[in-house]
Formats: structure tokens, C-alpha cells, sequence
């Protein structure tokens, strides 16, 4: 969209929150804007004042009063209310209701419900049923929603859980006990955000890799310095000093989705149209699982012992097939 | 001197003269009042760019109607209120909080979707019940939805218009490439839906070139997505009895090759509880007594399946084992045989 019309559809949305909210901040309206508070205070009043009507009388034009760090709009009595939303807009709050945890049964979940029947009314219900069978997003099965919905009165009631847990990385079931910070959804998986007492420190764990979770009746308090932001990053990885640094090479034809792949890894184009990525991990395991996922569009190509150990998983593997196939 | 004023001035202006007239205006009137069209600018000029600016309004949702005669016999350009202004929703305290828990998907995602849910929040922002305060405190709590991948500038604009070509259906055409070939191809796909799954977004369409229902990752499309000429809105009709979440549960390996058939898939106890768990729609697990499980999943034969089924059968490797058909059996012995010799 040009950038004329997306910024008149921002302001026609701004103006009646401004009317509405006087002394609102330039904090606030800058998180709804995605901008920092100083370009808000810059912006706004910039490109409000010549706005008016006919006949343009200090009092036709839209006034901007400034405050310090707070903001209130006068005159503009005609944008009392937001324009409806548009089908791109009705789309991403459908989009952003339905890729909610689904968690059945809990307040988060009922609040879901209850907002998508208003905004389906609000635009004509027809017309939102015609689109909700056409937008979507996967979520999981029902054993991740009843999981999650332990998970969530967990957090609700800052209570111990414990769990039996499958770590990718070492290809092995743990017991648990862990207490609960956040859950997060990261690139379509929920994470839970806990610390954990087996390793005494703050973790992220799978949703979909919890065998069992049970709440147990011990309470805590989650320490004031926890800050769930630290996790809006593309990787959830943290890289430790005794990392192995994993090469990994994808042809020509996958060479767009590696780039895109959300790791804080560092990227190499190569003139044929290979793109190498450097993985950094503590677990070779781990990244062969990884490159095995990409079949022949993905080869390690370094250190040696990647290379040893991905022959190694693939020999066991097909061996399990020549040994069932000389058994019969 | 024409148009010095700037675009969005104008159209501000417009849209402010429509919305406060209590009664249709005349081009005439806003010609010669509204800042923006009351320049000095040739007459046909004007006029063109005003039939500009409606169009470029009403494709932003902003309906600017014409009556040639009202019930008063007059007549002008005007903005039905009850068609452009919001309705009120009457949020209760939970749905607010969650509109607040929104705005973090929205702040931290950098894709089209994410600027437009900024868009849409703001708009329902304005019904929340609950004071400033306690909308913060309502966006730390403990969900955060973030995190949808990177993504470059040309894939957020593909994004944007295969939403547009969703909602309005309009044909578009795009270079595709699949994952196992090195060349693109054309395709001309009537867009159905579009769904998002585990950081990745895909159209389902009808792919007119193949004359089949296809799933298209968007991160494999290459160049623009261009809209087909149209002829005129809802230029197909999206079958009855579609809802695009069902064929998120679907993999690579159901959409290309011959007739649909049930593959089987043995799991190790070790793992099989986690596939029987986290099991996709369209797919049937039996659990054996000793732990283990058999996966049964719709493939289509192609010489490329087990290939397109290591993306689900990788974190698994060797605790897992393709039964059946044998000709899919064959082929997976045959692939990991083909791997392993690479790293030899």
C-alpha cells in the first residue's frame, strides 16, 4: 500500500483514540504504532495540524495540544468513532485469535470466543464465516490443549509442576519439577518458560514434548527480575562456551528457506547458489536431527565429527531396514 | 500552482469534509472549498485526481458513495456513517486483556499481517473497558505470542496481496519452485485460503495450471505475486464444505503425486507416545502393549515421498520405520542408503 493511504488509515484509527483518551501518552501511542516515543511526539502533531474542513477557521482545523510526554486532540468531532475494520485487518485478528494456545476452558480461551462473535457481528457475520474457513492456522491437537490448560492455571496460580519431558537433545525421558514463568509461542510452538530444579536454572520446554504434566500443591513467587521480552528473539537457543560450530549446506532449491531460517546463526552465500549456515550448538544430535529433516536439500559439511555422527544415525537407520528385510 | 498539496493532506481533508457534511457535496463544492482540490490546477486535472483519490479510498475501506438525487432532490458525494464507522463492541474485561496480549504479537512480528493486526487493535482498542494501567499489565502477563520468522521485503508484499487475492478471490500468478527442483515454473492458482503453521505460510488454491488443489509454502515463491486481470470481484467460487485448517494437518507428501493411499509407519515406545500425543488431523495411531505404536498417514506415490516425509519421520531416525506400502518401504531404504553414502 502506498504510503499516503496506510498512514491516513493509521490516522483515521489514532484520531478517535486520541478524542476518546485525552492526555494519553506518547508511550502508548507509540507501541499501537510500533514507534518510539520521540517519533511519536514528533510525528502526530506534525501531521494532524493542517488537517481541517471548509472554511478553515483556526477552529476547522484539528488541534494537537502537547504536554510533556502526553497528547490530546480537539476539534475533530467528526472522527468520533474508528472506520470498520478491512478485510486485511479482520484477517490478522482472526489470524491472531485462532493461533492462540488452545487451551479449552480457560478465561484466555472464552475471551477468544466471546471477541471473535463481536468482531464477526461488528462486520456481518456472513461475510467473517465465508473467511474463517479460509484463513487459519494450526494449533495443534486436543492432547496440546489439555495440556496447556494445566499449563496456563499453573502460571495463573504460581504452582509447581511437575513433568516427564523429552529432551530432543539427548534423545531421553526426564522427571522434571519446574516452575512456571511464561509460555511463549515461538515460530508455532508453545514453550513453557520455567525454571527448572534439576538444572537449577530458567528453561524453555516444548509443549509438545511433555509426556505428563501434573500440578503439584507447592507454590512460589516468580522473581521481579523474570522478563518474558527476553524471549521475543528468533532463536530460544543460548550458546555456551563449549558450542561446536555446525556447517550445514543447502542446495540451490532450499536456498531461500535457509536464509529465513530463525537462528542467530551466521549465513554464507555461495556463487553457485548454495547457502552454507554456521549452527551453533551443544548437541551434535541435535543438528543432524536437524539437517536429516531437509533430506538431500541439506548436507554437513563440517566438523568431521558432524559428518561421523550423521553417518552414524543414518547406517543405524537403514540398517533397520535390512535387518527386518533379511529376516524374512 | 497544482497539487502542492501533500497526498495525505488531501485526502485527510476529504474524507474530514465528507464525514462532517450533513448532506451530499457536490464535486462543485469540494472543488472550490476542500485544501487539495481548490488550486489553480486545469479543471479536468482536478477532477481526475478526485476520481483517483475516491477509488484509492474505497480500496482502503473508506465507501465514498455518489447519490444524483436524495430524497430532497440533492445530490453530491458522501460517506454512509453506519457503513464506514466502527460499531461498538462492548469488550468485557477478559477480551480487552486479550486485545492487550495481542498487541505483543503484533508489536514484535515484522511481517504484513502484523501491521495490519496493529491496525485492526488499534480500532478495537478504543471500546476496552480497562484503564491504561491495567492494559499494560494485561500485555506482561504470562502469554507471549511472538516470533513468526524472518522474512524479506518481497515475501511480506507476496503476503499482503495473497491475503487481498483470498479475501476478494482474485486469480494471481506466481513462479513457484519446489523444494526438489532447480527451476521455477508458472502457476495460475485461484487462492482458497492461506494458513500458518509451525512459522511458515501457505496458500491453498486451486492450481489452474495442474488442475488440482494445491498447498504452496510462500517462502518458495519466487518474484511477485501478480493479480490476473479482472473480471470483476469473486471471480470464482471458493467449494463449499472448504476450510483451509484442514489442510494445514496435511503434508508435502499428500498434495503431488499419484492416487492417495495409507502409508505405515512403525514407532519405537521410546518416541511413540509423543506421535500418538501430538497427532495431526486425518492421521489414526494404534498403540501396541509393549509401548510402541504404528502412525497410518494418507501419502501419494512419487519418486521424491519418503524425501518429503523425513521432515516428519527425521527427529525420530532410527526409533521409527516405514511399513508399508512397499514400494514406499523400498524407497526409504533406498534414500537413507543414498544419505548415508554421501557422508562416507
Amino acid at each position: 500500500m502506498a504510503l499516503p493511504l496506510a498512514k491516513l488509515r493509521l490516522y483515521l484509527s489514532l484520531i478517535p483514540l486520541l478524542r476518546q483518551r485525552p492526555r494519553i501518552t506518547f508511550r502508548e501511542i507509540g507501541e499501537h504504532l510500533g514507534l518510539s516515543p520521540q517519533a511519536a511526539a514528533r510525528e502526530i502533531p506534525e501531521a494532524l495540524m493542517l488537517c481541517g474542513v471548509p472554511p478553515y477557521m483556526p477552529h476547522d482545523y484539528i488541534a494537537c495540544f502537547t504536554e510533556g510526554d502526553k497528547v490530546t486532540v480537539r476539534f475533530a468531532d467528526q472522527f468520533k468513532r474508528p472506520a470498520r475494520l478491512t478485510p486485511a485487518e479482520t484477517t490478522a485478528i482472526l489470524l491472531a485469535l485462532r493461533a492462540l494456545p488452545p487451551a479449552r476452558g480457560s478465561p484466555q480461551a472464552s475471551a477468544a470466543a466471546g471477541l471473535l462473535r463481536k468482531v464477526e457481528r461488528s462486520m456481518g457475520r456472513r461475510e467473517v464465516r465465508g473467511l474463517a474457513r479460509r484463513i487459519g492456522a494450526r494449533r495443534g491437537p486436543g492432547a496440546l490443549g489439555s495440556r496447556m490448560a494445566l499449563l496456563e492455571q499453573a502460571l495463573a496460580e504460581r504452582r509447581e509442576v511437575a513433568l516427564e519431558y523429552y529432551t530432543q537433545r539427548r534423545r531421553a525421558l526426564t522427571a522434571r519439577s519446574v516452575r512456571p514463568y511464561a509460555l511463549l509461542d515461538h515460530l508455532g510452538h508453545f514453550y513453557l518458560v520455567a525454571r527448572d530444579s534439576l538444572r537449577g536454572r530458567e528453561l524453555s520446554f516444548r509443549v509438545d514434548r511433555m509426556r505428563t504434566v501434573q500440578l503439584t500443591d507447592r507454590t512460589f513467587e516468580r522473581p521481579e527480575s523474570f522478563s518474558a521480552a527476553r524471549y521475543r528473539k528468533p532463536d530460544l537457543y543460548r550458546p555456551g562456551s563449549g558450542d561446536l560450530t555446525v556447517q550445514v549446506r543447502f542446495g540451490p532449491s532450499a536456498a531461500r528457506f535457509a536464509r529465513e531460517i530463525s537462528q542467530a546463526s551466521e549465513i554464507r552465500e555461495l556463487s553457485n547458489g548454495s547457502v552454507d549456515r554456521f549452527v551453533r550448538t551443544d548437541s551434535l544430535r541435535w543438528v543432524v536431527d536437524w539437517a536429516l529433516q531437509h533430506g538431500e536439500e541439506a548436507e554437513i559439511v563440517g566438523p568431521p565429527e558432524a559428518r561421523v555422527e550423521i553417518r552414524r544415525v543414518l547406517e543405524a537407520w537403514h540398517a533397520r531396514y535390512v535387518s527386518a528385510r533379511k529376516r524374512k | 500552482m497544482a497539487d502542492v498539496v501533500p497526498k495525505f493532506e488531501r485526502l485527510m481533508n476529504l474524507v474530514a469534509f465528507l464525514l462532517a457534511s450533513p448532506e451530499p457535496v457536490p464535486f462543485l463544492s469540494i472543488r472550490k472549498t476542500v485544501i487539495g482540490y481548490n488550486d489553480s490546477a486545469r479543471e479536468d486535472a482536478v477532477e481526475k485526481r478526485f476520481d483517483r483519490d475516491k477509488k484509492e479510498l474505497r480500496e482502503i475501506g473508506i465507501p465514498v458513495e455518489y447519490v444524483a438525487a436524495d430524497e430532497r432532490g440533492r445530490d453530491g458525494y458522501y460517506i454512509p456513517r453506519d457503513q464506514y464507522f466502527h460499531h461498538e463492541l462492548e469488550l468485557t474485561d477478559d477480551e480487552a486483556a486479550l486485545l492487550a496480549v495481542l498487541g505483543n504479537t503484533a508489536r514484535s512480528g515484522s511481517d504484513a499481517v502484523s501491521a495490519n493486526l496493529r491496525s485492526a487493535l488499534l480500532k478495537l482498542t478504543i471500546d476496552s473497558p480497562l484503564p491504561e494501567e491495567l492494559q499494560e499489565l494485561a500485555a506482561r502477563s504470562n502469554l507471549l505470542a511472538f516470533s513468526r520468522g524472518r522474512r524479506d521485503r518481497a515475501a511480506l508484499d507476496n503476503l499482503d496481496r495473497l491475503v487481498r487475492a483470498a479475501w476478494q478471490c482474485k486469480e494471481v500468478r506466481f513462479k513457484y519452485r519446489r523444494p526438489d527442483a532447480r527451476e521455477t515454473t508458472q502457476r495460475h492458482v485461484q487462492p482458497y485460503g492461506l494458513g500458518y503453521r509451525e512459522g511458515e505460510w501457505y496458500l491453498v488454491g486451486q492450481d489452474l495450471s495442474r488442475d488440482s488443489l494445491r498447498q504452496f509454502k510462500l517462502a518458495r515463491i519466487q518474484g511477485a505475486v501478480q493479480f490476473v486481470k479482472a473480471r470483476g470481484r469473486g471471480e470464482y467460487e471458493i467449494p463449499d464444505g472448504f476450510h483451509v485448517e484442514e489442510f494445514l494437518d496435511k503434508g508435502p507428501w499428500e498434495f503431488e503425486g499419484g492416487r492417495e493411499e495409507w502409508a505405515r509407519v512403525a514407532f519405537d515406545a521410546e518416541v511413540a507416545w509423543m506421535v500418538e500425543q501430538n497427532l495431526a488431523g486425518g492421521r489414526k495411531f494404534e498403540r501396541r502393549t509393549d509401548g510402541s505404536g504404528e502412525l497410518q498417514l494418507k501419502v501419494r506415490r512419487s519418486p521424491r515421498t519418503h524425501q518429503r516425509l523425513l521432515s516428519l519421520l527425521a527427529p525420530y531416525s532410527a526409533d521409527c520405520e516405514v511399513l508399508g506400502p512397499p514400494w514406499l518401504r523400498k524407497q526409504a531404504e533406498d534414500h537413507l542408503a543414498a544419505l548415508a553414502k554421501r557422508y562416507s
